[in-house]
């Protein structure tokens, strides 16, 4: 600083002279309990739709997607899938892509069930023909 | 003892308190020279620490406490001028500038009292009072501000030629 500035810095600590109000510090302490607060409330919301959010993809994995798949069990179903794996064949590892939309997301889990579960169901058929078959 | 940043991190409300103890009346002496009035100066100080405690984690220790303090009461000042005057913030002034700044601003301030200079200040663009504050209110050098305003040193030196030769034609202006 140059001699002439000392002397303007010098007449700006006039300015330093102020006080905040006595509540000051309480105030700001009530803003951040108020804010803590909110965000645990938030954080209670979002825990309780995330619970409702996996119930509900539950039920309609229970409730959708594997009767669509036991329903392999006829011929005319099974012959389907079975087309349809030719023409196209299913991919079971989950996309890198961290945007992963939650319909892909259905879609591999729709996929990984009727993999495992055709499989059963055909030995299911099997074991039910072996059986009609010895009566 | 621990440092308030440390003390902001073990226990919120306490850091706060010793926060606006160590810093407060500071923090306020220096929004007040850039706000328009006591109201928006305090409500300034108000969200700057509001912040800091929120993003204590943020906060570096190879700086200088203050100085992050500093930089946030900064932005949310520059916001709230842009907010209020979208056309003042990219002006270098709001008064013409003499090509040459006065030689006797020193002596003209030294006889004025600091509400007049707060009065000054005020009637300067953001960008020239910023560089204003920071040099003659809180000291910093010229290295010191570009970092804090996140400019070329050369910036600030022009800025702060441009300062120093509004505010003596403010002053003149101001009949001080």
């Amino acid at each position: 600083m140059t001699e002439d500035e000392k002397k303007i810095a010098a007449a700006f600590r006039k300015c330093a002279d102020v006080r905040l109000p006595d509540d000051f510090a309480d105030r700001l302490v009530c803003r951040i309990r108020e804010k803590k607060d909110e965000k645990n409330e938030s954080k209670s919301i979002k825990t309780v739709f995330t619970r409702i959010a996996l119930i509900a993809a539950s039920l309609t994995l229970l409730l959708g997607f594997v009767p669509n798949v036991l329903e392999l069990r006829t011929d005319k179903d099974a012959a389907l899938v079975a087309h349809y794996d030719e023409i196209r064949p299913v991919n079971h590892t989950l996309p890198q892509d961290s945007q992963l939309n939650a319909l892909a997301f259905l879609g591999f889990f729709r996929e990984v069930i009727r993999r495992r579960v055709k499989p059963l169901v055909e030995r299911f058929r099997k074991r039910e023909d072996e059986s009609i078959n010895s009566d | 003892m621990q440092e308030v940043w440390e003390e902001i991190g073990s226990d919120r409300e306490r850091g706060a308190r010793r926060l606006v103890a160590e810093y407060g009346n500071r923090l306020f002496a220096a929004a007040l020279l850039l706000c328009r009035n006591e109201t928006d100066a305090e409500d300034l100080v108000f969200r700057t620490f509001e912040r800091a405690v929120e993003r204590i984690g943020q906060y570096k220790p190879t700086g200088e406490f203050y100085g992050w303090l500093y930089v946030i009461m900064l932005n949310f000042w520059r916001m709230d001028v842009r907010r209020m005057q979208p056309d003042v913030v990219c002006a270098g002034s709001t008064v013409d500038l003499p090509e040459v700044p006065d030689p006797s601003l020193s002596d003209s301030l030294a006889g004025v009292d600091a509400e007049a200079i707060r009065a000054a200040v005020r009637r300067l663009s953001p960008m020239l009072a910023e560089v204003v504050v920071l040099r003659f209110f809180e000291g910093r050098s010229m290295e010191e501000m570009a970092e804090m305003l996140d400019v070329p040193e050369g910036t600030v030196k022009s800025r702060l030629y441009n300062a120093k030769a509004a505010l003596g034609k403010l002053l003149k202006e101001m009949g001080l």
